[in-house]
Order: structure tokens, then sequence, then C-alpha cells
């Protein structure tokens, strides 16, 4: 196959592949989490808010990774205060804190002589992945899943019940922090693969369908987790072969898996519950 | 001389300015099974939450077994409103009751053997050991709460708060619900709940408090469960008793 041949044969492609991939993995089993905790608006408000912070960090020469990370944070703080200190419900903080960031990011960035342009950081460019955030993906997978195994009770417990964890003694607010701070690190690691835009499908749609076709939380996380590692190595393939954009390809083969599970998915998938439907409705008209 | 199982000194609670609780006093004794009941809004939950720690009183001195809620955490047993619940959690009945043995893990333990056979007496005790590998989304409400009652069980607490345990359930759940906080209390343990069917509480409890943001009576039921505090609890002798 000539996609393989080519894998071995282009350091580049492989890099790419490769942080695909792992942002792929990590993704799913963060995703896991923030959809349950109804955390997936947050994520698409932190990766769009990392674009201000993109900006500094090439004004000033900073990492680029700390800029954006920095940023998407402040904007996480930012939404909790303002949605804590006023009558707005969450979802209305969110669209007022990120689309500010955004448009403070365009305007920066416009600003400064970036070698990096607007379309790469929207839409991401899997294929300009340099070796030191190949590794940097790594580590960050590394750090991220360890911390999910070691931590399964807790993370559990409290995304489950959060009262009960807080009364068995559970310290929640700093599961809470530390889960959005992780959204924020993954967030920003996947903006290199499929861009601002899309990196709330990475987060979403994997974890969605691996939700559907669970019915155990770390069976979730290890499907979606295995989702996110097929849509970006199949979404990889058809960039490469077709020559599409690799983030809106990945994004796609991901929403195709989501659509399987969703109409196929036992028991509670929508084509069994309208057949299950059809069925009890002949019964009772035959009898 | 009965000892206390919770003792509340002049507990203050808003929410945005509101109070709830306006200078609460209360002791539950231990070893009996006691009701706090009053109207809605009137701060029941709150009692129960404030006193867990669950949200931040404005000021108040509460005891556990005469200490502070988080040195005897372990020895405590909380059973929410099943509202507060995600329901459409994956995992199923017999992963949710050890959830009640998570606070006697430590920081990176795993339940193993003993917490599953600690799990699985307490299913077996609210008679849902046929469901043990069902979704705890396809259960009907006295399922659910039957698994609550496991799930505290399995927590092995000397007290359990529970928050209107018996609101929407079936009779069958609720007769099993009472049979066993009955024989916790007759093997010593402490039963608070807050309850809002006065009809049967003479049959279900020991010991009541009336609470409207304030204590308006507490004592043994036949001294508290009067037309004159019930008038002064509700606004109206909603039993009709006479004096």
């Amino acid at each position: 196959m000539e996609f393989l041949n080519d894998l071995i044969n282009y350091p580049h492609l492989a890099r790419a592949a490769i942080t695909a991939v792992i942002i792929g993995i990590v993704s799913g089993v963060v995703g896991s989490l923030i959809i349950l905790r109804g955390l997936s608006l947050m994520g698409d408000a932190i990766s769009h808010a990392v674009m201000p912070g993109i900006a500094v960090s090439f004004f000033f020469g900073a990492n680029i990774f700390i800029g954006a990370l920095v940023s998407g944070l402040l904007a996480a703080a930012g939404i909790g205060f303002v949605a804590a200190n006023s009558r707005l419900k969450r979802d209305t903080s969110i669209g007022i804190v990120f689309t500010a960031f955004l448009a403070a990011g365009v305007i920066l960035l416009a600003q400064t002589e970036s070698s990096v342009s607007l379309q790469s950081i929207l839409f991401g460019d899997v294929l300009a992945t340099l070796p030191s955030q190949m590794w940097q993906s790594v580590v960050i997978a590394v750090v991220i899943l360890t911390l999910v195994v070691l931590f399964y009770k807790q993370l559990q417990i409290t995304t489950m019940d959060t009262q009960v964890a807080k009364a068995y003694g559970f310290p929640t607010r700093t599961i809470n922090y530390a889960v959005l701070i992780g959204l924020a690190v993954v967030t920003v690691s996947a903006v290199q693969t499929v861009g601002v835009i899309l990196v709330v499908a990475m987060l979403v749609t994997p974890a969605a369908a691996a939700f559907l076709l669970s019915r155990k939380f770390s069976t979730m996380m290890w499907l979606a987790a295995l989702f996110g590692m097929v849509s970006s190595i199949v979404g990889m393939y058809f960039s490469y072969t077709l020559a599409l954009q690799s983030g809106p390809a990945i994004v796609l083969v991901a929403f195709t898996l989501f659509l399987l599970a969703f109409f196929f998915s036992p028991n509670q998938g929508f084509l069994w519950t309208q057949l299950q439907k059809l069925r009890d409705r002949r019964r009772i008209s035959a009898s | 001389m009965a000892s206390t199982g919770l003792s509340i000194e002049n507990l203050h609670v808003s929410y945005r300015g509101v109070k709830a609780l306006d200078g609460l006093y209360l002791t539950v004794p231990a070893g009996q099974k006691t009701c706090i009941v009053g109207p809605n809004g009137s701060g029941k939950s709150t009692t129960l939450k404030a006193a867990l720690g669950l949200i931040e009183p404005a000021h108040g001195k509460i005891r556990f077994f005469g200490q502070r809620v988080d040195a005897v955490r372990k020895r405590i047993a909380y059973v929410p409103q099943r509202s507060a619940t995600d329901w459409d959690f994956p995992i199923n009945v017999f992963d949710t009751v050890l959830l009640g043995t998570y606070p006697r893990l430590r920081l990176l333990q795993r339940p193993g053997a003993v917490e599953r056979e600690i799990a699985r007496r307490a299913l077996l005790r609210v008679d849902m050991e046929a469901f043990a590998h069902r979704q705890i989304a396809d259960l009907s409400g006295g399922q659910q709460q039957r698994i609550f009652i496991a799930r505290a069980l399995a927590q092995q607490a000397d007290i359990l708060l529970l928050d209107e345990p018996l609101m929407g359930i079936d009779a069958a759940s609720e007769a099993n619900i009472i049979e066993i906080l009955t024989e916790l209390c007759d093997a010593g343990k402490t039963v608070v709940m807050v309850h809002h069917d006065l009809s049967n509480i003479h049959k279900y409890f020991d010991h009541m408090i009336m609470l409207n943001q304030q204590r308006i009576a507490q004592g043994p039921i036949d001294q508290v469960l009067t037309a004159d505090n019930l008038t002064k609890t509700f606004g109206a002798n909603l039993l009709g008793l006479t004096e």
C-alpha cells in the first residue's frame, strides 16, 4: 500500500500520523470526561480562546504551547467568574467570553509577522508538525492517561454524583480544576492536528459514539480512545491519498463512526428503537 | 443517658442573600430514627447539606458524635434526593452500590474481593440482586432509591442522613427501606431522614424535629406531634389534631 510505504519513507508524514493518533487517543479519553460532566461547550470555548495566546507568544518569541494554554485557561476562569457573579447562565457566559478572546486573537495575529497563517490555526496543519511538537504530544498523552488510570475511582464518582463524592470526603473542587486543566492541555495540543474550529469534534464526537455503545465508564473511555485513534489514522489516509485537508478529513471520519453508533448501537440505536416501536404497534393492533 | 449522633448549634445559611436557616439548634439522639419535617423551603435539605459541609454555612457549629464532620466522614452515609444524580451515567447497579465502599479505600486503591462481597450483601438486603447487571438508567424510582440505600449500607456507616427517600416511590420499596432502617437502629446506628408525609410518622420514627428556618420543636413523636406545633411549623394544623 502506497500510504504505508510513504509513512516509512517520509518522516514528516510519519510524525504527522503519530501525532494525530496520539491526540486522537487522549482526546477520546478526556472527551469522555467532558461530555459526562457537561463541559462540551467549555472545550469549544477553550479551543477558540487560545488565539490571543498564540499571537502574543509569536510577538515575544515565547513557547506557543504555553501561550495558548495560558490564554485558554484565562478564558475558562473568565467564564466561571462571569457565570458565578451574575444571573447569566453558563452557556451565555461561554458565548460572551470566548468570542471576545477569538476576536482579540484575530486582531493580534494580524499585527504580528507570524510564520503561521490564520488558516493553519483555524483548520490545523498536521503535516507541518515538528519533532518537538510530536514529543510534546507523547509526553502530554502519557501524563494524562497515567493520571486517568491512577485516579479512575475519583474521576468516576465525582463525575457521576458530585454531592455524594463530596460527602465521602473526595476533593471535588480540586478534581474539577484538574479536569479543566487537562481539557485545556489536550485542546491546545489538538489545535495542531485539527485546528481551533474543529478541536471540539475530536473531544466530543468519538466520546459520544462510545457513550452510545458503553455500559461502563471505563469501557466508554477505551472505546472513545479507539474511535479517536481510528478517526485520526483513517482521516490521515484519505487526506493523503485524496489530497484533502487533514483536520476536516479526520473530523468527518469521526462523524461517520458516530453515525454508525447512533443508528446501529444494540438496544439504544435509532434503528433498533424504531424497529421495536413498529413491532409493538403491530402486536397491539393484532391483539 | 442517650448519646448524641448529630448536634447543630446556631446554624445560619443564606442563598444569594435569602435566609434558608436562621439560627437553627437541634440534636439527634444516637441509635434512633429521627425525622425532620417542615414546609417546602423551610430548610430541611439545607440542614443536611450544611451538616455535611456540602454547602458553606454563614455561621454554625456542627458535631457528629461530638466531632467535626471531616474527622468522621467515613462514619456518615448520605442519601441525596434522586434528582441530584446523573442517571444516564454508564454504570450498572452493582458498581453503583460498590461506590459505597470508596470512602474506606486508600488514595490509589481499587475495590477488591472484600468490597465486592460487602456490595453483594447490601444489594441482597434491598432485594435487588436480580438487577445487579442492569444499567441504573433502566430502573424505576423505587428501585433507584433502594440502590441508594444499598450504597449507604455498603458504606457501613454509623449514621445515615437521608433526603426524602420515600418521595414518589412504590409501597413495596417504602416498606423495604423502613424495615432496613429499623434494623440499623436496632443494631445501634443513627438514622436522620427528611420526610414529608405526616400520616405515617408514628409508625416509622422514634424522634421528630419540626423546623421552619429555625427549630420549632424536637423530641419523641408523642410529645412533639401536637396541633400547636403543626400550626407553628406549617401555618395550619394539617392533621386536624385536637389537644
